[in-house]
């Protein structure tokens, strides 16, 4: 897949008028009293990993050869991926069997997944499909991201160019992944993450300009990114134990983790301190001794 | 015409007179109550959502009208399904509800929710369709959703006449 320059992104945001860029993040909280504790401003969501993998619901859909599907979910995952102004990267973590949707705070083994409702589909039939993402309230950390296609309600197709009937999966598989890793709509119209669409649209199965400035922004390629290559442990769980008597997530809930994740600054800051403080005292131990 | 969908997530688009035929109460009153909570497994946080009513247009309306949107937040965690609209208590609000298995739900997402707000002294019906907005293939351009700030009163004889049609 042919990356995308932080240059490229550069000279699009300069041929662009200032205002031109228009994506918008999730927020940690809802803006009502409600949904946000008192004191807590919202902020931005975001994975903390630099690689965020997904699982691919083992039935597939009845209406798209599965692995048609297995294509398009592959390339959707790989259109994220491509801006080299950004160090996240979406991964395929394999099939699961799992197609239960949402996160358990009582277990770490929740997965993200992608699954086709062909025949359960319990929600609005206006839905045609819905992306459920867990975070935390107050620093916005995403935890889980799942995915769910109304194919009982919607004809999909591998390839809806120009159709009158049928929506274009890779086009929603592509939008419905820039909700997972934590954005909202934006207003640009040919934007991935503009909120409309229609059958036979492909054009959000490429990223825009905007689209680009997001996940660049959110996620920004730097120099230390060679000390967090994506390095992934296998954490495929293929009958994900939702058991309430697990221990509560320690970092973060999904399966996949980075090895290598950058210390949080403050962390190091207060362990220098410790440090410090503890030979300082130890010193002045001896030296009263 | 090629059907058109949207607003976040992904959902259908839909005018006021569809609105008014497909939902199975429509209701106007305040939000006196929010409380989110884990449901199914522990697995989703749906916010109940109880409404005092001020005026019922469809179907069985009780004087405190129950009804859930997807996500909310329990301790420290927050779920998210972009497109459920916001508001918050107190709010005054047209409802268009669509009971699905586990309970009222807006239609439509965000469609299904207008806020009621004072302009010039008038009770205006706000569409929370907010920045919703439809989008034309062909022309390539956007357009705002119909009826999106209308009086109160008229907005609510015209889902009667549409109801009546």
């Amino acid at each position: 897949m042919k990356k995308i320059s932080i240059y490229t992104v550069l000279a699009a945001a300069l041929l662009l008028p200032a205002t031109a860029f228009s994506w918008e993040s999730t927020m940690s909280c809802g803006s009502g009293i409600a949904e946000c504790k008192a004191g807590v401003e919202p902020k931005s969501t975001a994975w903390t990993l630099n690689c965020v993998g997904f699982h691919l619901n083992e039935r597939g859909t009845k209406q798209i050869p599965y692995d048609s599907v297995k294509q398009v979910y592959k390339r959707s995952l790989a259109t994220w991926s491509a801006p080299d102004c950004s160090y996240l990267r979406l991964i395929d973590l394999g099939e699961t069997n799992e197609d239960r949707v949402g996160f358990n705070p009582y277990t770490n083994k929740n997965a993200n997944i992608i699954v086709f409702r062909d025949t359960a589909w319990k929600d609005s039939k206006t839905i045609m499909a819905l992306t459920t993402v867990t975070q935390d309230s107050v620093t916005g950390k995403i935890y889980d991201a799942d995915i769910e296609m109304n194919c009982l309600d919607y004809k999909f197709s591998a390839d809806a160019t120009g159709s009158s009937e049928y929506i274009d999966l890779e086009n929603t598989l592509t939008h419905e992944l820039g909700h997972a890793i934590g954005f909202a709509h934006s207003k640009v119209t040919d934007a991935t993450m503009f909120g409309y669409s229609r059958a036979g649209d492909v054009e959000k199965r490429s990223l825009h300009a905007d689209d680009i400035e997001a996940i660049c922004t959110i996620y920004p390629a730097s120099d230390t990114d060679e000390v967090r290559k994506c390095k992934l442990k296998s954490g495929y769980f293929h009958k994900p134990n939702f058991g309430m008597d697990e221990r509560p997530p320690s970092d973060c809930g999904c399966s996949i983790y980075s090895e290598t994740a950058p210390i949080n600054k403050s962390t190091a800051t207060f362990v220098l301190l410790l440090l410090s403080f503890l030979v300082f005292y130890s010193r002045k131990r001896v030296k009263a001794l | 015409m090629a059907p058109s969908f949207g607003n976040a997530t992904l959902v259908e688009s839909l005018s006021l007179e569809e609105l008014s035929v497909a939902a199975d109460m429509i209701a106007i009153g305040r939000v006196v109550d929010m409380r989110a909570e884990w449901s199914e497994e522990y697995l989703r946080i749906e916010t109940l959502c109880v409404l005092e009513l001020e005026q019922c247009i469809k179907g069985d309306c009780k004087e405190k009208i129950e009804f859930k949107k997807r996500g909310g937040s329990v301790g420290s965690l927050h779920q998210v399904v972009i497109g459920e609209p916001q508001f918050d208590l107190g709010d005054e609000l047209v409802v268009f509800l669509e009971k699905l298995e586990r309970g009222y739900f807006f239609l439509g997402l965000t469609q299904g929710k207008y806020r009621i707000e004072w302009q010039n002294a008038k009770r205006m019906a706000v569409g929370d369709a907010g920045d919703l907005q439809l989008y034309d293939r062909r022309t390539k351009r956007s357009f705002e959703h119909e009826a999106s700030v209308l009086p109160l009163e008229d907005f609510v004889d015209l889902i009667q006449a549409y109801i009546q049609r």
